[in-house]
């Protein structure tokens, strides 16, 4: 076992596009913000790669940090309270945690995008979806005109398969149905062809047959046009559907990364293990118990100074109250972060 | 199983929610028909599991049947008693006997009120026991549902998602009833803190005997905690079963891409999904023929212009609702 390495020398950004090719390195990460109680590292060490033409999950339950990892690599942090503290995020051999606002807001809905859960709210209601298409490619796109702009417009509604583009055009976001808002903010996401889409939650408000609807959408566009997806849900099937890597969060840390095989074949954490041991399967036998992990997620006031599982962990000791664990590698793409790794193998 | 599980505690027939809107000066009024001639039963002891897309209904038979809302028409019995026409007053004591829980049972409760006080509501409200002996029954019940008694003396924003859901089951079942209706009681949980209501539900339900209704959309969970399932689309139910062989045989093309559509929690199982096309219809003007004929790949002239009955499939109890499933002899 070796100790993970936080500059590999692999992720340099090489010439030329091939799949699983690094677009993305989050390296790291850590995110502070400042509250009534003082300053809460919120996000402690967070690593990760988005590689082309593949979808790496960030899965954890409520509060574990995936929307503020996100909104960490976005630049989209409240300002002033929200603050990237350490560790880097590189795109084309660049930081983008310490590039100036303007570059940032150049990138964001170009080369990065991103769609949220709930996409009336990243709407804007008093503007059809048309227009608010339009705007994207007026922003970065100066070169279009207006027709141009329109016709791309359409091309992308069509994309995402949206009947009657033409006509949908001219619509406002409230006559549409949640599945189809979805559509359009994955078409205003991928008007400009990004290399990375961070969806976070983006199919947790559907139903679950419009939910099937947009995952295919998704890895269809993907294979279409080899961005990198970063994926984040706290639904294990949805990971296990598009998912090629998967980074499962505890509290604010990475406790465990892998290929998603791996992770749900032999899942070595023992929070990953107690995720995966509670969903109830349709192979259950009904209305027997469900496999639980006991007590619930401490607030980040409350946080165990060691492993921040230590509370709920079915095998503490007495070492983890105090230690905190460290990323090892146990396989080429496979980290843990658990002081008793060795003995639970 | 044992004896006690066949007495039926309520049953609903051809139960009718039609909201009126609109109507004003200029505008001619409209029907949602949210629910639209819904019959089951409900056994002690038993959970019936509704499923079916937003905006199908299932809330609304979830508070018709509990009489939060007036029904339009059809019947309501509980333990063999018709309950419809039955005005608030006369409903009084019967409301100690059917509940419903909540997805966040805290978010209509005074978040200035302790636990205890919120908790000693039910008692107080139907003028049950002295303030001391109520003290004792809340703490009884934070037990039962796996908290410390001291929490009675905290206020709601100190517990988290999960323990709130512990005192919204205990206040629910206070009063001993005899139902309740789970109305997405588990959706908002994560994972681990959802397995652990399911078991508290299963524990209580054998103990107190329960009848539950189980509404959620996470179709993985209403088939663990389900014995009978039914699937409702745009207000009626197409298909109901045991929840065992719905699953592993469903017969209706929506029950079937429904239960197609979960995403198994195993990354070797990609890619066998049914894909639905299309989005569900509004309630407000529902397609002539099967509701479902639009987005159904079976579907056949006679399925868009006339409208299929709930039939028995076999003796069992297994009921479909498609021009293309015959029963079996
Ligand atoms: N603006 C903010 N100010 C202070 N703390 C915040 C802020 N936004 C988020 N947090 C805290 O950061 C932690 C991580 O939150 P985050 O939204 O990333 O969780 P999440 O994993 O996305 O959860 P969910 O699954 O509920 O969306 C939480 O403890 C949250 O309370
Ligand atoms: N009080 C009301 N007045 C008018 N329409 C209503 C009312 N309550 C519900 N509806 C409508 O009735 C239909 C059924 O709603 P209901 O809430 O029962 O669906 P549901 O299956 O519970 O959906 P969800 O999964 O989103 O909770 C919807 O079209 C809804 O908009
Ligand atoms: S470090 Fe200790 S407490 Fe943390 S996950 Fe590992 S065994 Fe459990
Ligand atoms: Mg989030
Ligand atoms: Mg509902």
């Amino acid at each position: 076992m070796k100790p993970l390495n936080t500059n590999p020398s692999s992720t340099e950004p090489t010439a030329g596009e091939q799949l699983g090719e690094v677009v993305l390195d989050v390296r790291q990460l850590e995110t502070t913000f400042t509250t009534e109680q003082g300053k809460i590292k919120v996000l402690d060490g967070v690593s990760f790669q988005a590689k082309r033409g593949q979808t790496i999950g960030i899965v954890g339950e409520s509060g574990c940090g995936k929307s503020v990892t996100s909104l960490s690599i976005m630049g989209l942090l409240p300002r002033p309270h929200g603050q990237v503290t350490g560790g880097e995020v590189i795109y084309k051999g660049q930081d983008v945690t310490k590039l100036p606002p303007e570059k940032l807001y150049e990138m964001r809905g170009d080369r990065i995008a991103m769609i949220f859960q709930e996409p009336m709210t990243a709407l804007n209601p008093v503007h059809t979806i048309g227009e608010q298409l339009c705007e994207v490619y007026r922003l970065h796109r100066p070169e279009f005109d207006k027709k141009q702009r329109k016709e791309e417009a359409i091309n992308m509604l069509r994309k995402v398969d949206i009947p009657a583009p033409e006509k949908r055009f001219n619509v406002y976001p409230h006559e549409l149905s949640g599945g189809m808002r979805q559509r359009v903010m994955i078409a205003i996401a991928l008007a400009c062809k990004p290399d990375i889409l961070i969806a976070d939650e983006p199919t947790t408000a559907l139903d679950v047959t419009i939910q099937a609807q947009i995952l295919s959408l998704m890895k269809e566009l993907q294979q279409e046009t080899g961005m990198a997806i970063i994926f984040i849900t706290h639904d294990l099937g949805v990971v296990a559907e598009i998912c090629d890597e998967v980074v499962v969060m505890y509290a604010g840390r990475a406790v465990e990364k892998t290929n998603v095989f791996e992770l749900f074949e032999n899942p070595r954490h023992p929070y990953s293990r107690g995720l995966l041991n509670s969903i109830p399967r349709l192979d259950d036998k009904p209305k027997t118990r469900l496999n639980t992990i006991e007590g619930s997620v401490p607030s980040l006031a409350e946080m165990p100074k060691g492993c921040r599982f230590y509370n709920r962990c079915p095998d503490r000791q007495e070492q983890c109250e105090h230690q905190t664990p460290v990323p090892e590698m146990i396989a080429n793409d496979h980290m843990v972060s658990c002081l008793r790794l060795k003995e639970l193998s | 199983m044992h004896d006690v599980v066949s007495e039926v505690v309520l049953s609903i027939r051809d139960l009718k929610q039609h909201f009126a809107i609109g109507g004003g000066l200029f505008s001619k009024k409209k029907f949602v028909y949210a629910v639209d001639g819904i019959s089951f039963d409900v056994k002690a002891g038993e959970t019936l599991g509704l499923v079916g897309e937003s905006g199908c209904g299932k809330s609304t038979v979830g508070r018709t049947l509990l009489k939060l809302y007036e029904p339009t028409s059809g019947q309501i019995f509980f333990e063999g008693r018709d309950i419809t026409k039955l005005g608030s007053k006369e409903m009084g004591d019967l409301r100690k006997e059917m509940q419903i829980i909540f997805q966040d049972p805290m978010e209509s409760l005074n978040s200035r009120h302790t636990i205890g006080g919120i908790m000693a509501e039910p008692f107080e409200i139907h003028g049950i026991g002295t303030p001391e002996e109520r003290r004792v029954w809340v703490e009884e019940l934070l037990v039962k549902v796996g908290l410390p008694k001291t929490a009675a003396d905290r206020y709601p924003h100190e517990f988290s998602g999960g323990q709130r859901q512990r005192i919204g089951i205990a206040r629910a079942i206070a009063l001993k009833p005899k139902i309740i209706v789970c109305d997405e009681a588990v959706s908002a949980l994560d994972v681990s803190v959802q397995s652990q209501i399911v078991n508290l539900l299963l524990e209580l339900q054998k103990e107190m005997n329960l009848a539950l209704i189980f509404i959620a959309h996470d179709l993985s969970v209403v088939k663990h905690i389900s014995d009978r399932i039914a699937v409702m689309y745009l207000g009626k139910v197409v298909e109901m079963g045991d929840a065992e062989t719905l699953y592993r045989e469903p017969k209706h093309p929506y029950t079937q891409a429904l239960i197609s559509a979960i995403p198994i929690p195993n990354p070797r199982h990609r890619n066998q999904r049914i894909i639905l096309q299309g989005d569900v219809p509004s309630p407000m003007d529902p397609p002539p023929g099967c509701h479902f004929n639009a987005r159904c790949v079976h579907a056949t002239d006679e399925c868009r212009v006339k409208r299929p009955e709930l039939i028995d499939y076999d003796s069992q109890g297994h009921q479909v609702a498609c021009h293309l499933v015959q029963p079996i002899a």
